[in-house]
């Protein structure tokens, strides 16, 4: 019975509002701030009990000669900026120096906070807090220096002739990555805080001039909906704003590239940047935009278009490929020449699994093999790599267990989804294939074509945003089609795809026609 | 947060114009294109193919007075329709009619689906094995309502553009003799094969449902002229290049002439490429029968009103699935009924939509009506 009790009572105790409670002590957060200096650093020091980061440095501030205290957490503020532009000037600039009921600090941002829930998301921030006696306010200072990485290439997404800068793990430098693509003043952000138990900022950038204002609102609804303690990632808010998260298929691009985000902002979508994660969210995103990549946009458009078609191509290769060559090597042989299914029975003759387990073994290696590379340290991995397709391609051959043309349909199903510029698109892939695999051996072509109806169906029916995911495609919109499949030349492409619903439709010649239509 | 995707009223749910077409020209094409060649030829030789014209006049006809009856009240469909003009019982009676024609419609072609595959392909499967294959995609277009299906017809119709190509490598075969000489037994036997060719338009009664859907109702009848234009075109590429390939007499020896043709293509590294092309053919069949279960469940929902539209559409595949399984219709069963169900098509297609427009018209000249 106590056993019960016990776990009710924790049940009960689970909601965000008691564990709010339960952490700060006997501190009122949305109490107005006390005048005296001391009880205000009591109170601080009861928030951040167990906090050996947070310095409290008291000193006495020259202007009007009253006492104030400087509070900061240790790491996560630029001390260099601290010393100098805090509390130097605050020590030693008296009242000739300085104005009156000015603060005398070189510092670019000073907000005033009223609130200890500010005063602690604040401190949490790398901000310094000025609390000075007898005044009913603190100021926060922005001095945040946490350790950050430089900015480098991005990793996953790579690029030949694309820029070599990527996102890194602050919205401030990530949104000054899109600025600096983007310098105009129609670029607007909407600040936003996501999280319970640790606020987190997200930022909704977009274009006013070009995009869809139902967008945005639907977007800063969704975010403002969500009730989560904390989000540590991009990918965690991408999946509580997916329109169907049950599905197999991404309905949000994240990328880790200033220039495709840019890229996108410019044809009307909204791009969200999550502060502590160095990709961004796209959105709304049609199907086919998971197979552009930004060099498209830089290499000649002959060879941007063959890219394509190759991945299109790719992706068709990575899905079926396996499926069909076990519809027709157990179901539908008539399709066969005589001679080929001979040549193959040959090779099938030694080995013992029907061929569905067979693409299952190889499939299953082939992806332990991948995990693998990715979870180890560079050299390593290229040893596993090595020993991997050793095995793969010659021992398991040789030894019965696959045959020869197995090999050959797993490896281009591998490098075909290696193709796919992005990285939960080539997933979502890689995994369809194993139900494909499945209906193949059961019910042969039959199976395939049944798995590729509900693809076609998944695909029309999904939403990114509340927009179609089948745009251009189904609905059919043939002008987009210009920048789909293929990657027509720059200077044809005189509107932004319809698709996107931008305010402004042209983005060329806009100076010939009198201005921008709207 | 949730739409009613059902709901012909809403913005939400409109389809374009080239939506309104292809979905209007998908439940005309469908399993009846497989067999048409032999059909015309069984009755008229090889002039056959001239009878297609009557089919596609009088079907443009009788679609371009559903619109014109539709203008009487765009913004429902046929059952809205006749429940504001002639009261609610006759509304009920319209859904009802059009509940059994619309799911017997789905019914019998999503059979004869799962006959062909099990006739072609897959001899030791059961049919309603078969038929469950097709379920999840049915269901999934059908719950997204008229927005799914146009889409779905759309990306279809531009998925199987290539079989059309194909076709073109067998015109080498062709011998254009097997033509001459055009009318060589008079009109006569022509006039007999329009019944036929009428038969096999069907499904431009979708109007019925589609046209409150439709975006920009001024392009109604263009469209559906289009719609009809284009199942003319395939059926005439179609029925040519079987008449081409095939002699006059050896035509008539096949059920699914159209396959039969196909089997000619080979290549070094494929045999049997009639098989490819009937699997991917299916998709355009799969086209024909899903609009018409979602109009039969969507015309039995508005006969019952309670429900969602998703209960609706898994009871309609449920109950399509125990018929098969209790019934197991074989070919010449399944062929049966589509001649008595041609017969029903005929009266709602085509006899209804004239007679309605001649009622209506004349109540409208009463000011009482003009509401």
């Amino acid at each position: 019975m106590t056993m019960i009790r016990r776990f009710l009572k924790l049940m009960g105790a689970g909601g965000q509002a008691s564990s709010r409670k339960a952490k700060g002590g006997a501190v009122d957060r949305h109490a107005p701030l006390s005048t005296s200096l001391e009880r205000n650093l009591a109170d601080l020091k009861r928030i951040f009990t167990e906090a050996p980061d947070l310095v409290i440095r008291t000193f006495p501030y020259k202007q009007t000669g009253r006492r104030a205290a400087l509070a900061y957490l240790n790491g996560l503020s630029d001390k260099n900026s601290i010393n100098n532009n805090i509390l130097h000037e605050l020590m030693q600039v008296d009242e000739e120096e300085g104005t009156p009921g000015i603060l005398p600090v070189s510092i670019g941002k000073v907000e005033t906070c009223t609130s200890w829930t500010q005063l602690e998301y604040a401190v949490l921030n790398g901000q310094s807090l000025l609390l000075i006696d007898g005044a009913d306010r603190v100021f926060a200072l922005a001095t945040q220096g946490w350790p950050q990485r430089a900015i480098a290439d991005s990793q996953i997404e790579a690029s030949l002739k694309g820029a070599h800068q990527a996102f890194v793990e602050t919205s401030e430098s990530n949104i000054a990555l899109i600025r600096r693509l983007l310098g105009t003043s129609e670029l607007k952000i909407k600040e936003m805080i996501v999280g319970n138990r640790v606020p987190c900022k997200v930022s909704i950038m977009y274009m006013e001039d070009l995009t869809e204002p139902e967008f945005i609102s639907t977007m800063s609804q969704r975010i403002a909906k969500l009730d989560t303690d904390c989000i540590l990632n991009t990918g965690e808010l991408a999946e509580m704003l997916e329109d169907q998260p049950f599905s197999l298929l991404p309905q949000l691009i994240t990328t880790e590239r200033p220039d495709t985000a840019a890229s996108q902002i410019l044809q009307g979508r909204i791009c969200v940047v999550v502060d502590r994660s160095s990709s961004v969210l796209i959105a709304p995103v049609n199907f086919v935009a998971f197979f552009h990549g930004i060099d498209d946009y830089s290499t000649r458009w002959p060879i941007a278009s063959f890219m394509r078609l190759l991945r299109f191509f790719a992706c068709f290769v990575a899905i079926f490929l396996p499926g069909i060559y076990i519809a027709c090597i157990s179901f539908n042989y008539e399709v066969i020449p005589l001679d080929l299914i001979l040549s193959i029975g040959q090779f099938r003759a030694a080995v013992p699994f029907p061929p569905f387990i067979e693409a299952l073994i190889m499939e299953i290696t082939l992806e332990m093999l991948r995990e693998a590379g990715v979870r180890l340290p560079a050299p390593v991995a290229q040893t596993v790599g090595i020993v991997g397709g050793i095995v793969i391609g010659q021992a398991a051959v040789q030894a019965g267990i696959v045959s020869n043309l197995m090999v050959v349909v797993v490896a281009s199903t591998a490098v075909a989804s290696f193709i796919i510029p992005n990285y939960d698109m080539a997933a979502a892939i890689r995994l369809m294939r194993f139900p494909i695999m499945i209906m193949a051996s059961l019910f042969g072509i039959i199976g395939i074509i049944s798995c590729f109806m509900v693809l076609l169906a998944r695909l029309i029916s999904l939403r990114s945003l509340g927009e179609s995911y089948g745009v251009p495609i189904a609905p059919l919109r043939i002008r987009d089609w210009k920048d789909v499949f293929l990657r027509l030349p720059l200077w044809t492409m005189v509107k932004r795809p319809s698709s996107v619903r931008s305010l402004q439709k042209r983005r060329m010649g806009s100076s010939e026609h009198g201005g921008e239509e709207g | 947060m949730s739409i009613d995707r059902w709901n012909p009223a809403s913005k939400q749910n409109s389809i374009t114009t080239l939506q309104f077409i292809l979905t209007i020209h998908s439940m005309q094409l469908g399993v009846a294109a497989l067999s048409m060649p032999g059909d015309l030829a069984r009755i008229s030789g090889t002039d056959g193919w001239i009878a297609l014209f009557f089919g596609w006049m009088f079907s443009s006809a009788a679609s371009l007075i559903i619109v014109q009856i539709m203008k009487a009240y765009p913004s429902g469909t046929i059952i809205e329709l006749m429940a504001h003009f002639f009261g609610k019982w006759t509304g009920k009676l319209t859904a009802l009619l059009f509940g059994v024609y619309m799911s017997i419609f789905a019914y019998l072609i999503l059979d004869r689906m799962a006959l062909l595959i099990q006739s072609w392909i897959m001899q030791q499967s059961k049919t309603y094995i078969l038929m469950l294959l097709f379920f999840v995609p049915a269901y999934t277009i059908v719950i997204g309502g008229v927005r799914a299906i146009g889409r779905y017809c759309e990306i279809v119709v531009l998925l199987s553009l290539w079989m059309l190509g194909a076709m073109l490598f067998l015109l080498k075969e062709g011998n254009w003799l097997h033509l001459l000489p055009v009318l060589k037994e008079g009109w006569m036997p022509v006039i007999r094969t329009i019944n036929t060719t009428i038969i096999s338009f069907l499904g431009f009664e979708s109007v019925f449902f589609l046209y409150p859907h439709l975006d920009n109702k001024k392009n109604a009848s263009w469209g559906v002229l289009a719609a009809n234009t284009y199942t003319l075109l395939i059926y005439l590429f179609l029925t040519l290049i079987c008449f081409l390939v095939y002699s006059p007499d050896q035509i008539s020896e096949y059920n699914e002439a159209l396959l039969t043709v196909v089997k000619i293509i080979e290549f070094r590294f494929m045999e049997r490429f009639d098989i490819i092309m009937l699997a991917c053919y299916l998709l355009v069949i799969s086209k024909t029968w899903v609009p018409a279960l979602y109009f039969g469940a969507f015309s039995v929902k508005r006969l019952l009103i309670v429900g969602k539209p998703k209960r609706y559409a898994w009871l309609f595949l449920a109950v399509m699935f125990a018929i098969t399984y209790v019934w197991d219709p074989d070919w010449n069963e399944s062929q049966n009924a589509m001649k008595w169900f041609s017969r029903l098509g005929l009266a709602v297609a085509y006899v209804m939509p004239v007679l309605l427009w001649g009622v209506l018209s004349i109540l409208l000249r009463f000011k009482r009506w003009q509401t």
